[in-house]
């Protein structure tokens, strides 16, 4: 059976699922500041309410925003010093657009020329020493290598990693080259936020291994990336940043999983945001283009989805008849809002006044609810339909008819007013613990993104060959080999160059061994 | 008069220059950081319009090749200057001011870094006024300016291409070069007097780039940058831009031929426009837009725009899922022209129709 642990800003739920999918037993929490003694807490909570011991636990899975919120409000982050292999130093500065925040802690830019030639390493033995002792006069606390053209042959990046390691055995270190492909800036961003992430990886990581060994969980234990797949816990430690957009991802599968459907639109109505996905063949579809965090650019997989910066616990006002949704007070609606008592019109408000009997709990005293006008009500609940219809209607490419899976929190306030008769919508059991659920059903992944020179080989030849490796890796981190398959192929070729040139970015899935499909067959409650 | 570019409108023209790119003239990240690392806050660079040249000797410079490599292989930010000082030594002669070849993409911006480097002033206007894929797309060259000498720099070496009178000539030997040494060079070339940069180039252009980019950055709802971008090209040589589409783009096939990028897709129209579909034909840059028949070819613009930002997709970026806004807009005239046509008409894009003016061009359309 199968802990499945979601960390959110607000909410920490963990779950229990057996092995014939049935929810034995679930648990949601309020996030705790030091996030572990909430999970300590509802951990401890769900494997009690299932009446089983820790040693039946096979594998824990787990889905947390902490490194990414460590971006946002900089905590433990590690002093980084970035090593550029180019021809000639470039003006370009490392880290430009970043906040100043997080700029700090780039420590030191060093430059070193191109050392490969006709693959004789040539590298002046001097000008390491000197590299060595001025990394260790500034206090460097993790490395990020950056070489041009390391995507089509990242030699160089290997060699220099391989040295410092035998000078600087435990110092993280970050090659660009597994982070990114071609477009030096992208992947020079991506591989020093990743430096940069590294101690708060290792803190976490340490953390979790104490608590489970302290709650006797003595199995495999993964973390869920930011394209939904899983990373081993000891992996996850090298590549901190494929783990900070997990959350939504999670919760689209945990609604495939819970509705049972393999192609559908999800809408995850949460306190404070909208997050709309979608899910193709019982995976979450993720983004082909440029994507970015924080306003840096990375170009990293993320989910394909809209977030809307609205949720139930959005403020409205009504301006000259427009209205108006502003900032969210997710943490305090049940103290602030209308419905609890409070004096701040919300979202929920709103739709509750139309609907009344929408969802009720102890503390709601919907009378103060009388003040509000009900044409205002209905503006605000068209208002908010009408974004996410809109953001469905996006998704919907040559797809028309996709079904609507509701999730979260808020998802109660959405049921009948989507789609009327024409449209089917699902609103699940267990919604509210979609995120939990959907880690519980992550699948192994393997990728590859490399640039080839298409010089003997033929593209077919590279692909199979490319394709050959990656189930190789998916049977050796543990998938079951029948269902090992192509989760997609994109072909990029490049423009103007003589010799065709072709990067290929390539990701295979598998399902975990352990554990019986997640094949949408749907979970027993 | 002159203005002045000062380091905050950098964002703005690569905004600019990427949209009138229609596709083509490459990723601006690293060109638009380059100059953003190197200026300083208060550091200014002087343009000088069409009324304010007198009699300068004016350089063009830039890079030619893939910008993919450009991107990857990030330049040391002096290349330009670098060619532009042999160039001036092949010549005998220094320039006065620079000027861009080519306003759309990565060389809308490249001259202004020689000349914030060499502390010359830019000119403002360019000569193809968009993006084009070969140097006898030119204005310089349609009014029968010398190509030759041009300077090529690569990372490690350099030439000169002189006494070559012949265009396809110096375009054959600049690639052959090129694809020798990497894939992607530096140039310097295309000097001339103001007289003769006056008669030949499409005026405005940089500050055009300017004023799109400024549109498409306020804080403003998609109609309302719309409106604004749509004021922007109504005010300058460009036509007013005609809304083709909006929709989602359903297929999408790229492949490689003969050193281009060449592809095309579908985008299926939603809402307002939910029972058109067009068909988009690419080749470096968008080249047509196709209903039944060809609705746009080039020379006119096609601008493919994010559905809810507003900013531009260059073709590598066309992806299947994308939601899109359309437009095209009528070429500046001089771009028109039964001669310029010879050079950049649908024919030079293997496209086997004649040029014809946008239909819709004449009429005021709303946009809804």
């Amino acid at each position: 059976m199968k802990l499945g642990i979601d960390v959110g800003g607000t909410n920490t739920d963990v779950v229990i699922v057996g092995n014939e999918g049935k929810l034995l037993s679930w648990k949601k929490q309020l996030t705790s500041n030091d996030i572990i003694s909430g999970i300590e807490a509802a951990t401890k909570a769900v494997i009690k309410d299932a009446r089983i011991v820790p040693e039946q636990i096979e594998g824990i899975f787990i889905g947390t925003t902490h490194v990414q919120n460590a971006l946002y409000h900089p905590v433990q982050l590690s002093k980084t010093a970035v090593i550029r292999i180019m021809k000639s130093p470039s003006h370009v500065k490392p880290a430009l657009f970043w906040p100043e925040h997080l700029k700090r802690y780039i420590g030191k830019v060093y430059h070193l020329k191109h050392f490969y030639d006709d693959s004789k390493q040539t590298l002046v033995p001097q000008e390491l020493d000197n590299l060595y002792r001025d990394l260790i006069k500034e206090n460097i606390e993790a490395i990020c290598i950056a070489a041009v053209n390391s995507p089509l042959n990242p030699i160089e990046e290997f060699y220099l990693r391989d040295q410092l390691k035998n000078v600087f055995p435990e110092m993280p270190i970050t090659m660009s080259h597994e982070l990114g492909s071609f477009g030096f800036i992208e992947r020079e961003n991506a591989a020093l936020l990743n430096a940069i992430l590294s101690k708060v990886i290792r803190q976490a990581m340490m953390e979790l291994t104490d608590l489970f060994r302290k709650l006797n969980l003595n199995c495999p234990c993964w973390l869920t990336q930011n394209d939904g797949s899983l990373i081993e816990l000891h992996e996850a430690i090298d590549y901190p940043i494929f783990t900070i957009g997990s959350g939504a991802t999670n919760s689209f599968r945990g609604a495939s999983i819970l509705s049972g459907l393999r192609e559908c639109i999800v809408v995850d109505f949460g306190g404070s945001t909208i997050e709309i996905g979608k899910i193709r063949n019982g995976q979450p579809e993720s983004t082909e283009s440029s994507s970015s965090f924080l306003n840096i650019d990375v170009n990293l997989r993320v989910p394909k989805m809209y977030s809307l910066p609205i949720g139930g616990g959005s403020l409205i006002s009504i301006d000259n008849g427009v209205v108006q949704i502003k900032e969210t007070i997710a943490n305090d609606l049940e103290h602030q809002g209308i419905s609890w008592g409070g004096d701040s019109w919300t979202i929920t408000d709103s739709f509750l006044k139309v609907n009344p009997e929408m969802f009720a709990d102890e503390k709601m005293t919907l009378d103060r609810l009388e003040k509000l006008s009900y044409e205002d009500c209905q503006m605000v609940i068209k208002k908010v339909t009408q974004e996410i219809k809109e953001k469905i209607a996006r998704l919907e490419v040559n797809s028309d008819g996709l079904p609507v899976v509701l999730v979260g929190g808020g998802s109660k306030l959405l049921v009948n007013r989507l789609f009327g008769k024409y449209k089917r919508v699902y609103h699940p059991l267990c919604n509210h613990i979609s995120n939990a659920i959907g880690a519980c059903y992550a699948p192994l992944s393997a990728q590859y993104d490399k640039v080839f020179w298409l010089m003997n080989q033929t593209k077919e030849e590279i692909i199979e060959q490319e394709k050959g490796k990656l189930f190789q890796q998916l049977l050796r981190k543990g998938a079951k080999e029948e269902s090992i398959k192509v989760d997609s192929i994109e072909e990029f070729p490049f423009d103007y160059f003589k010799g065709e040139v072709l990067r290929i970015r390539m990701k295979a899935i598998g399902d975990l061994q352990l554990i019986p499909a997640g094949d949408g067959s749907s979970i027993k409650i | 008069m002159t203005w002045q570019i000062k380091k905050q409108d950098i964002p703005l023209l690569a905004i600019g220059a990427k949209l009138i790119g229609c596709g083509g003239g490459g990723n601006l990240l690293t060109i638009q950081n380059l100059l953003l690392s190197m200026m300083k806050e208060d550091d200014t660079i002087t343009v000088k319009t069409l009324a304010d040249l007198e009699d300068e000797w004016v350089v063009g410079t830039g890079m030619m090749g893939s910008t993919v490599f450009y991107n990857e292989r990030i330049p040391s930010g002096e290349e330009e200057s670098q060619a532009l000082q042999l160039y001036e030594n092949s010549v005998q002669q220094k320039a006065e001011a620079v000027i861009s070849v080519e306003i759309g993409g990565v060389n809308g911006l490249a001259p202004i870094l020689t000349a914030f480097l060499n502390h010359l002033p830019v000119v403002d206007g360019d000569y193809m006024g968009r993006a084009f894929p070969e140097i006898s797309m030119t204005t310089f060259h349609l009014n029968q300016n010398s190509i030759s000498p041009l300077v090529l720099l690569a990372e490690e070496t350099r030439t000169i291409i002189q006494r070559v009178e012949d265009i396809q000539l110096v375009s054959e030997t600049a690639k052959d070069f090129m694809m020798k040494n990497g894939g992607n060079v530096h140039f310097a070339g295309f000097g001339a007097k103001a007289s003769k940069v006056k008669a030949s180039m499409i005026p405005g252009s940089l500050y055009l780039i300017f004023r799109l980019g400024k549109a498409l950055t306020k804080e403003l709802r998609v109609s309302e940058k719309m409106e604004e971008m749509m004021a922007v090209f109504d005010n300058s040589l460009y036509g007013k831009p005609i809304p083709i589409i909006s929709g989602v783009v359903s297929e999408v096939s790229r492949w490689f031929e003969s050193e281009s990028l060449i592809g095309k897709f579908a985008v299926d129209g939603q809402s307002s426009f939910s029972n058109k579909k067009v068909e988009i034909e690419f080749r470096n840059e968008f080249i047509s837009i196709k209903e039944k028949n060809y609705i746009c070819t080039t020379p006119d613009l096609i601008l493919v725009l994010d559905a809810e930002k507003l900013s531009p997709y260059n073709v590598s970026e066309i992806q299947r899922g994308l939601s899109v806004i359309i437009l095209a807009v009528p070429a500046p005239n001089i771009l028109r022209t039964k001669e310029m046509l010879e050079y950049v008409g649908p024919r030079n894009f293997n496209l086997a129709v004649s040029y014809q003016p946008l239909q819709g061009e004449h009429h005021d359309e709303a946009w809804n």
